[in-house]
């Protein structure tokens, strides 16, 4: 986290916060997301359905739906400008050139009518970077790179005309044509086959490697993120809970929330057919959080307190990573374990799962 | 597996062939999605099938339910073909085989509250009982983890997971003896799989029912089922207990597919030699000759390309592979200092 060159921050984002209106309620699908991205540093965004990381991404990309949307608070500086504060028109000429996004879906992120050499092309002719020819002869380099195969003839290919995993190249290609600083890659590898998967990340990876691109990875897979990222935010409700190096995060995780999605995959430490630890219950609507830690309704740490103020994030004794817990703050989280919970295995019927 | 008593389902090399007409001349294609596939599923068993896209695991599920008839092969149910049976026999097997799908939310009736979607079942087979039937359904759903105030609701107003134990009561309702799980779990969310997961095997001991678990997730499928099958092109390219084929994949594909999952330890993920392997799975429609996998193999030899490998045992697992005994693990170095 706290880098001694703090200059060295390519992506500075502070006390982001977004306000989304819809049928009469209010609710913050993010909340007080606060980052520093540096060149060749991958950020994973972690959390389950509805934490705020896909808001988080749209955000700062200004992407977010209009009219009902929008970002109430915060700045996100990108070689010293305010992202969240540039006219429609300078943001627009920032997005793909200085930052990019690559959306979940590569099916709905291509246009079914474009060949995939002019979708590819498409950023450097729309920011009049390039002429026809010189773009199409980009587009052409780069997707050789990304591996497709059939060049020159796929440039003129429709995307229903490749498969799910060349399809998540092209995307790829889409995003860095422009050669931007900051690449946010929202679950990028969630619907391919793992054998595909693995493919898509070793070229992520060389491309990182090339052009020291700064990665904002979200995803809710914790192998992906132990495969690729350096650094974890572990968001819940909206709120960062927990930030930290990859490898603290994963070994000594200090909030609950993150425990517990580690021992939800913890096929490996349990014995086969034992029961696993999950986390009870379900994340709560955004419009109606409860009141305290917006965790502690699910939390088998909960302390009074819990429930009464909400916890910032703030550092952990003995650990480097931040983290937005009471209990983790004073001390008195038990060490982390992965393994048979005592009595896990015969625990009864439906067990922890009732409520 | 004993000749005393029959599995209580069996498939018996089996093959299923889709034509399906494509594209303006009727051009015929043939869809080789399901080849050559037996398997034995003992009651109160789990049986685990893995792989990816157009492996052919769901097709094998929907045969097994009797969705699909064989193209070739058998299909039985306690000793007997599906095939051969009358309407009446038929519907009287269906109560024996139910299902639970990756979607929750396309396999419930949004139009039917939680008690109508419960109750179908049992005026389906005509089990239903005025004063019995109330009670079951109770029951079911405190097995499945939901209290009794979701009967007035309709499947919308629940999460993913809890539409998950809905479609799960659903399908125990009329106490079947074989469960096809397909992807039972790959919409939900981690915290949700683990609770789905946990209620499945729960269920599974205490119903002592057997189960088919379907799922491109070879980490689940092993926690879960004592048995397991990896398919590949169609064919089941290598099978037996989970422990056995997890800690040694003979197949090349198992290797590689095991391989390829990153697992939640920052540490052990920079230090992992892995497998790479080149293009997609392929096409069921297209297959390649010979050995499926020969295309993306890297110990492929000339034969692979021309002869089909049939499943025989090696180290004490079933295999198709011409050189399962001599399968390695290719030396792709970890990943080089500085690249991460």
């Amino acid at each position: 986290m706290a880098e001694p060159d703090n200059d060295a921050a390519l992506l500075r984002v502070i006390g982001l916060r977004t306000r989304l209106d819809v049928g009469g309620a209010t609710a913050y699908p993010v909340d007080g997301v606060s980052f520093e991205l540096r060149h060749g540093q991958t950020l994973a965004l972690v959390g389950e359905s509805g934490s705020g990381k896909s808001m988080t991404a749209l955000s700062l990309m200004g992407l977010l739906p209009r009219g009902v949307a929008r970002v109430a608070a915060g700045r996100a500086e990108l070689d010293g400008r305010d992202l969240l504060a540039l006219p429609p028109k300078q943001m627009r000429r920032m997005r793909g050139l200085e930052i990019a996004y690559m959306p979940q879906d590569p099916v709905s992120a291509l246009n079914p009518a474009l060949t995939v050499g002019r979708q590819v092309a498409e950023t450097l002719l729309v920011h009049r970077t390039a002429g026809r020819q010189q773009a199409l002869a980009r587009a052409e380099a780069l997707l050789r790179r990304m591996g497709l195969p059939n060049l020159p003839d796929a440039l003129d290919a429709y995307p229903h005309q490749l498969s799910g995993g060349m399809r998540q190249r092209v995307v790829l290609a889409m995003a860095l044509i422009g050669n931007p600083k900051v690449l946010i890659a929202d679950e990028p590898t969630t619907a391919l086959d793992v054998t595909t998967q693995e493919q898509i990340i070793e070229l992520l990876l060389d491309m990182q490697h090339e052009t020291r691109l700064g990665l904002i990875l979200i995803t809710h897979d914790m192998g992906v993120v132990a495969r690729i990222a350096t650094d974890v935010m572990v968001m819940y409700a909206g709120k960062p809970v927990e930030h930290g190096t990859v490898d603290e995060v994963f070994e000594a995780p200090t909030h609950p929330y993150t425990r517990g999605l580690l021992e939800s995959v913890s096929f490996e430490a349990l014995p086969p057919g034992a029961r696993l630890r999950s986390i009870e219950g379900v994340p709560p609507p955004l419009d109606r959080l409860p009141a305290g830690c917006p965790f502690h309704p699910r939390c088998r740490y909960a302390i009074p307190v819990c429930s009464a103020e909400t916890p910032d994030l703030a550092a952990v004794p003995s650990s480097t990573s931040v983290s937005a817990c009471h209990v983790a703050r004073d001390g008195a989280l038990p060490p982390f374990e992965l393994g048979p919970r005592v009595g896990g295995p015969q625990a009864g019927l439906a067990g922890e799962a009732r409520r | 597996m004993t000749e005393a008593a029959a599995p209580l389902l069996e498939l018996r090399e089996v093959d299923k062939t889709f034509t399906p007409r494509r594209g303006l001349r009727n051009r015929s294609v043939q869809v080789r999605a399901v080849q050559g596939v037996s398997l034995a599923l003992p009651q109160g068993q789990t049986f685990g099938l893995v792989g990816e896209t157009g492996s052919g695991k769901s097709t094998v599920g929907r045969l097994a339910l009797g969705l699909e008839r064989p193209t070739r092969g058998d299909v039985l149910v306690d000793g007997r073909p599906v095939a051969t049976r009358s309407r009446t026999e038929e519907l009287r097997l269906r109560r024996r085989l139910q299902v639970i799908f990756q979607d929750p939310y396309e396999s419930l009736n949004p139009y039917m509250t939680v008690r109508e979607t419960l109750e179908e079942p049992f005026r389906v087979h005509r089990a239903y009982d005025r004063q019995r039937t109330p009670a079951a359904i109770r029951e079911l759903l405190d097995v499945v983890g939901l209290s009794a105030s979701a009967l007035d609701r309709s499947p919308q107003q629940f999460s993913g997971g809890q539409q998950q134990r809905i479609a799960i009561a659903r399908a125990l309702a009329l106490r079947p003896a074989l469960l096809v799980a397909d992807e039972p779990t790959s919409a939900l969310d981690v915290s949700i799989q683990a609770q789905i997961l946990n209620l499945i095997m729960d269920i599974q001991r205490e119903f002592r029912m057997a189960m088919l678990l379907i799922s491109h997730n070879l980490l689940v499928v092993r926690h879960v089922s004592a048995e397991v099958g990896v398919m590949y092109g169609g064919r089941i390219v290598e099978t037996g207990r989970s422990e056995a084929v997890y800690r040694s994949p003979l197949h090349p594909y198992t290797v590689a597919l095991l391989s390829a999952i990153p697992q939640a330890n920052p540490k052990k993920e920079r230090a992992r030699r892995r497998v790479k392997i080149p293009g997609e799975p392929p096409d069921p429609a297209a297959l390649p000759p010979g050995c499926a996998f020969h295309t993306r193999c890297w110990m492929a030899v000339d034969r692979c390309r021309t002869d089909r490998p049939a499943l025989r045992v090696v180290r004490g697992h079933l295999v198709a592979c011409h050189r399962a005994e001599e399968v390695t693990v290719p030396q792709v170095p970890a990943q080089p200092e500085g690249r991460r």
